[in-house]
């Protein structure tokens, strides 16, 4: 119970005082609700003795319709107060989380999949906010409600509360029971449900498979065993769920059957009234929610708790990266040294990801790397930008040990175009202006960058095909844009930071053609002068005039040079040289 | 193809009553005794308050009468009996509701697979694949809500409401009148419930999925973000949504708080205090008698009439939901399937003929515009161009999946139409650009389900077009498992496998679209032998954007804008030199020229 409400401290602390205002007018409408029905009681008791007036039955009218106005007000007040809490802990989940994952690195992404970091971020969202809210709700309705009522039955006859009691923690039983079932049933409908989902859209996406093929009937099919497995799974649930009904009914039934025996021979005992009995069988059907919600409470606490750990998981990872105290400002100059630099992705892999890696860039001058896929290209280019945990000492940037920069500066200082050109769903004039910092979109600086960079960039030639041109949509809901396009468009939004010390493409220009390739390389050399660049390719036109060429294999240097030297060696490099000056059909044009 | 671009009118309302109509119909076997059940059950609730009234009044009216106790507990045994037996009877009428929507929704779920089936490709080009799934599923579940939630509570409230005013109008002509007081007002405020909270929760669920999206996109795209310095503005970008989706969702809380639950518990207490001054005025004044035991059964029947009114409510706001996902599913039963028939064939030669082929997807956006050639049977031809060229459109005519609008396509000399289509296109096999593979095995991936085609001869297949190693890489060998969309294979090992795949069903002709587009120049080499192997003994084109892969090719057709601006052997258009000699330099440039 204590670890319980220290889960949800960070919520109580914020939303106290409008849990209190709630629960106020909770308790006013617990206590409202018991008059209607004692007024009914006493007012019949009154008139079959003969012993109320006209005017009389009309003040008391009077009086129940202010409190019924009173009471709805109320109902109206703590309904909004206690209900809001779930979109309160809605809102505020969002955002912490989201400002958390924006400060995790690429290591946690690698640890934690999209989908679910996507799933504590909704289903266990709104299962806390359930809890808070309607959970908060059914605790108040399962222990204050009831024992109110059980007062003011007692008040009516003891004999009758006890009696019409008995049978109800049946009620709680069933209602505990059917819960669990129900979970476990839906999660199972839900998992065919997905299940169902996922093969359709197999078979959806590879229709001209399908087509050409002839799978048509085996297609067929198999969906329709994963119908039938829905319908069963759900037919299964519908089992448990429909016995909600008959037992909310059925078990108060029994009470209100006790109630009217002990009832009737209370009443010609003399110890109870008419209106007594009338009173109190109201009041027994009031009885029949906060049995229902002793389970429910239950359930939904046991829920928002698990959904909340959940959460608390993934807010607690550590982040990989942070800035020391002691980080200190970026240099000036964009010299490089990397000295013995080895980096693993974790214990669990065998084999280190970079091993004994060693350079000297001076300013100015560029780097090329290449090697075949997985060779550890792109884990060198990211510890450029601090992405994971770097140890003192291994590369120095201007001069200074990179492990020391903030974060942040060196981010500002390095225009990083990365392998994977994601675009954002927005205009494409949007997400290149992503790349524009607050200042220059303020001064207007970054709209005359953005067309200079349309220029280096070779985009400009593209627009006019666009159906919007600049503002045509882009990402997954927007117009098809062709791997080239896309690449281009990152390449000038990463641009659009102007005069950084160092640029780094990683395998940004694989799918553009030879010749753009070309334009956008000497727009960049134009552009970046005296500036530091490293470039890792597949095709080696993009690193043939580098300054330095890394030949990268399972993580090491396997060979270094220039064009020139490295084709000399007759290595690797040289190898891959001769086969795509083959495969550029190169051999005719001599 | 024409009849597809004309815009269809929307479903209309009659259409689509009839149609869930027919549903119903068909799922009557649950359905009816659903109802039955239903109607029983609520019949012996209305029936088991009037024993108690009854109780009541005895008590009142003729006190020594109770004194035979026995008379009581026959009383009590009988509302008792009644309960159960309502309880029975509604687990029961739950259970066959419930069945028959959860039927419904299974063959909506059939017809809609099936009759995907049959579509024209051309549908799934103009619908992204998550959407035509979402028609499957989600849109079912949708309808399935319609007639479990929503049409069960609205029936059930029906019933019941009907039940109790036919009660009350034969019991007392004026607490029926008294009782029918609150309906206009209840009325009302049902509209204004359903009315926005149809509108907010569409808007709650429109913001919700938009708020899902950015989060989705800013975790693929969160390289970007950090290496962009970015954080702050994609944070407060974000926080927008969240604040417009917590907005919504306030309006919705507040449509909660001061309706539904609170509403119509505030009706009841409002019945109470009616029909008490009712039976108090009479009482006084002596105008008329209205007997204890009404007094308890109209509170009981109203309170009864007001919990449906409320259970209506909570699922009202699906309704149009339901309507709108019903509206996307009948849309798709709707399109004409296409006309694809099988029958005996004898092996085809593979000779092929475009004459004068015109087509376009879209109207007025001409792809091929006059295309014609040859390709006799055995051999190999190549289409290059750039993209929007219309090479794959030559695939997907060839294939049948779209028909030319005019021209003529043959194949042995014989018209394409002519063909029983779904028997033609197992003698041929189509190797796509995104080489797609199915949840299963390896071999289930290569044998597609051939029961002629033994796990030997898959292996075989993969073996042939170069797959060894990729056979030595894994455990299981054939029988490894293959996760959905091929995860955990290299796009090479893909392709190869789709190779394989194409080769075990040893086709007549075979299309290689793109084939090598997205694999390293290592792969390529290992590739490249597997399309020598698939070339040999059949029919085969290739349409490429890597030059490299189709230079032995016996003819290639350079096309451009819809048109075949040249044609002949690599060396013969080198020779040419005009655009595919250019292509060539071009591709070619960049490793050849010296840095300046």
């Amino acid at each position: 119970m204590k670890t319980f409400f220290r889960q949800f401290k960070w919520f109580f602390e914020h939303y106290k005082k409008l849990y209190a205002i709630g629960v106020v007018f909770l308790l006013i409408n617990y206590g409202l609700n018991m008059l209607p029905p004692r007024m009914v009681g006493r007012v019949s008791d009154a008139i079959l003795a003969g012993q109320m007036s006209l005017p009389q039955l009309w003040r008391t009218i009077a009086l129940m319709l202010l409190i019924i106005l009173i009471n709805y007000l109320a109902c109206y007040i703590w309904g909004y107060v206690i209900y809001r809490a779930s979109d309160d802990a809605a809102l505020i989940s969002h955002r912490e989380i989201f400002a958390r994952l924006l400060k995790q690195s690429p290591l946690f992404y690698a640890a934690n999949s999209t989908g679910s970091i996507m799933g504590k971020a909704t289903n266990d969202v709104s299962s806390v906010g359930e809890f808070l809210s309607f959970g908060m709700m059914a605790i108040f309705d399962s222990t204050v409600w009831p024992l109110a009522l059980l007062f003011f039955m007692l008040a009516i006859s003891w004999k009758l509360t006890l009696g019409s009691f008995l049978p109800l923690p049946l009620l709680i039983f069933f209602s505990r029971r059917i819960g669990t079932k129900l979970y476990t049933c839906y999660d199972e409908a839900q998992a065919a449900f997905d299940e169902m989902n996922e093969s359709v859209l197999e078979g959806i996406a590879g229709i001209r498979v399908v087509r050409a093929y002839n799978l048509e009937e085996s297609e067929k099919e198999r969906f329709h065993s994963r119908a039938d497995q829905l319908f069963r799974k759900n037919m299964r649930a519908v089992r448990y769920s429909q016995m909600y009904m008959p037992i909310s009914r059925l078990v108060p039934a029994i009470s209100l059957v006790i109630a009217l025996a002990l009832g009737i021979s209370e009443i010609q005992a003399g110890h109870l009234t008419t209106g007594g009995l009338i009173t109190f069988t109201f009041y027994l059907n009031m009885l029949i929610w906060p049995m229902m919600a002793i389970g429910e409470s239950i359930n939904t606490g046991e829920m928002g708790s698990a959904s909340m750990q959940r959460i608390q998981e993934l807010m607690d990872q550590p982040l990989a990266v942070t800035d020391s105290p002691t980080a200190m400002a970026m240099p000036d100059g964009a010299s490089i040294k990397v000295s013995d630099l080895h980096f693993s992705y974790g214990s669990k892999t065998k084999n280190p990801a970079l091993e004994d890696i060693h350079f000297e860039l001076g300013a100015g001058q560029s780097l090329g790397l290449v090697g075949p896929v997985g060779s550890g290209k792109t884990t060198l280019l990211r510890q450029f930008l601090h992405f994971y945990p770097l140890p003192e000492g291994q590369i120095e940037f201007g001069g200074r040990d990179l492990a020391r920069i903030r974060r942040a500066e060196l981010h500002h200082a390095i225009t990083y175009v990365p392998q994977n050109s994601f675009l954002f769903s927005r205009s494409i004039r949007d997400n290149i202006l992503l790349g524009a910092s607050d200042e220059d979109l303020a001064s207007g600086r970054a709209e005359t960058r953005l067309q200079e960079v349309l220029d280096i960039a070779d985009l400009r030639k593209d627009l006019p095909q666009l159906p919007q041109g600049l503002d045509s949509q882009a990402g997954e809901k927007g117009i098809a844009l062709s791997g080239g396009q896309k690449q281009r468009i990152c390449i000038a939004r990463a641009l659009m930071k102007e005069d950084s010390p160092l640029l780094i493409l990683d395998d940004c220009l694989s799918a553009v053609d030879a010749m753009t390739e070309k334009h956008i390389l000497d727009a960049l050399k134009c552009e970046r002068q005296g500036k530091s660049t490293l470039i890792a390719a597949h095709r080696l036109s993009a690193v043939r005039s580098a300054d330095l060429i890394l030949v990268l294999q399972e993580g090491r240097i396997v060979d270094r040079g220039t064009h020139a030297e490295l084709l000399a060696h007759g290595s690797w490099y040289a190898e891959q040289y001769k086969q795509q000056e083959l495969a550029e059909g190169g051999k005719k044009n001599e | 193809m024409s009849e597809n671009k004309k815009k269809r009118p929307p479903i209309d309302a009659a259409f689509r009553r009839k149609k869930l109509m027919g549903y119903c119909w068909k799922a009557r076997g649950s359905f009816l005794p659903g109802l039955f059940f239903e109607g029983a059950s609520v019949a012996l609730d209305l029936f088991a308050p009037f024993l108690v009234a009854e109780i009541l009044n005895k008590q009142i009216q003729e006190l020594h009468a109770l004194s035979e106790t026995g008379r009581l507990f026959r009383l009590l045994a009988i509302y008792l009996l009644a309960m159960l037996f309502s309880s029975i009877f509604r687990y029961a009428s739950g259970i066959f509701l419930q069945r028959s929507a959860n039927g419904i929704a299974r063959m909506i779920q059939l017809d809609v697979f099936s009759h995907l089936q049959k579509l024209p490709i051309a549908y799934f080009d103009s619908l992204p694949a998550g959407k035509v799934v979402s028609r499957v599923t989600n849109d079912s579940n949708a309808v399935k809500l319609l007639f479990s939630a929503v049409l069960v509570r609205l029936i059930s409230a029906a019933i019941y409401g009907i039940g109790i005013y036919l009660t009350l109008s034969q019991l007392d002509l004026r607490l029926f009148l008294l009782a029918l007081l609150p309906l206009p007002l209840l009325w009302l405020i049902f509209r204004d419930f359903q009315k926005k909270s149809a509108k907010w929760n569409y808007a709650a669920r429109r913001s919700l999925s938009e708020l899902n999206g950015q989060l989705n996109e800013n975790i693929q795209g969160m390289e970007v973000i950090q290496s962009l310095g970015r954080e702050e503005r994609i944070a407060s970008d974000f926080e927008k949504i969240n604040q417009e989706n917590y907005k919504i969702n306030l309006k919705l809380t507040k449509l909660w708080a001061y309706s539904a639950f609170n509403m119509t518990s505030a009706f009841e207490y409002l019945t109470m205090a009616a029909i008490l001054a009712y039976f108090g005025y009479g009482s006084i004044s002596g105008a008329y008698i209205v007997p204890i035991g009404s007094l308890y059964l109209f509170v009981n029947y109203m309170s009864r009439f007001f919990n449906q009114v409320n259970q209506a409510m909570q699922r009202v706001g699906d309704l149009e939901r339901a309507r709108g996902a019903a509206d996307h599913i009948f849309e798709l039963l709707r399109e004409t399937p296409g006309e694809e028939t099988s029958g005996e064939l004898e092996p085809v030669q593979g000779e092929i003929d475009f004459e004068n082929i015109h087509f376009a997807y879209i109207e007025d956006e001409t792809v091929l515009n006059g295309v014609s050639f040859h390709i006799p049977a055995g051999d190999s031809a190549a289409f290059v161009g750039h993209t929007g060229s219309g090479k794959s459109t030559i695939m997907n005519l060839l294939m049948g999946f779209y028909r030319p609008e005019s021209g003529q396509i043959r194949l042995d000399g014989k018209a394409l139409e002519d063909y029983p289509l779904l028997s033609l296109r197992r003698q041929m096999a189509i190797v796509l650009q995104d080489p797609y593979l199915f949840s299963g095995t390896l071999y289930s991936n290569i044998a597609l389900g051939r029961e002629d085609i033994s796990l030997e001869d898959a292996e075989e297949a993969l073996r042939e077009v170069g797959g060894a190693p990729l056979i030595a890489r894994l455990k299981d060998g054939l029988l490894s498992e293959v996760r959905e969309h091929g995860n955990g294979y290299s796009t090479g090992e893909r392709q190869l496998i789709s190779f394989a795949r194409a080769l075990a069903q040893n086709p007549r002709i075979l299309v290689l679209d793109e084939a090598t587009a997205n694999i390293d120049s290592e792969t390529e080499a290992l590739i490249q032998k597997g399309i020598t192997r698939l070339g040999q003994d059949r029919t085969m084109l290739l349409i490429a954007h890597r030059l490299s892969t189709i230079q032995h090719a016996s003819r290639i057709y350079v096309l451009d804008h819809g048109q075949i601006v040249e044609a002949g052997s690599h060396d013969e258009l080198m020779a040419l030199d005009r655009i595919y000699a250019q292509m060539v330099r071009e591709q070619s440039r960049s490793l050849k020229e010296q840095p300046a």
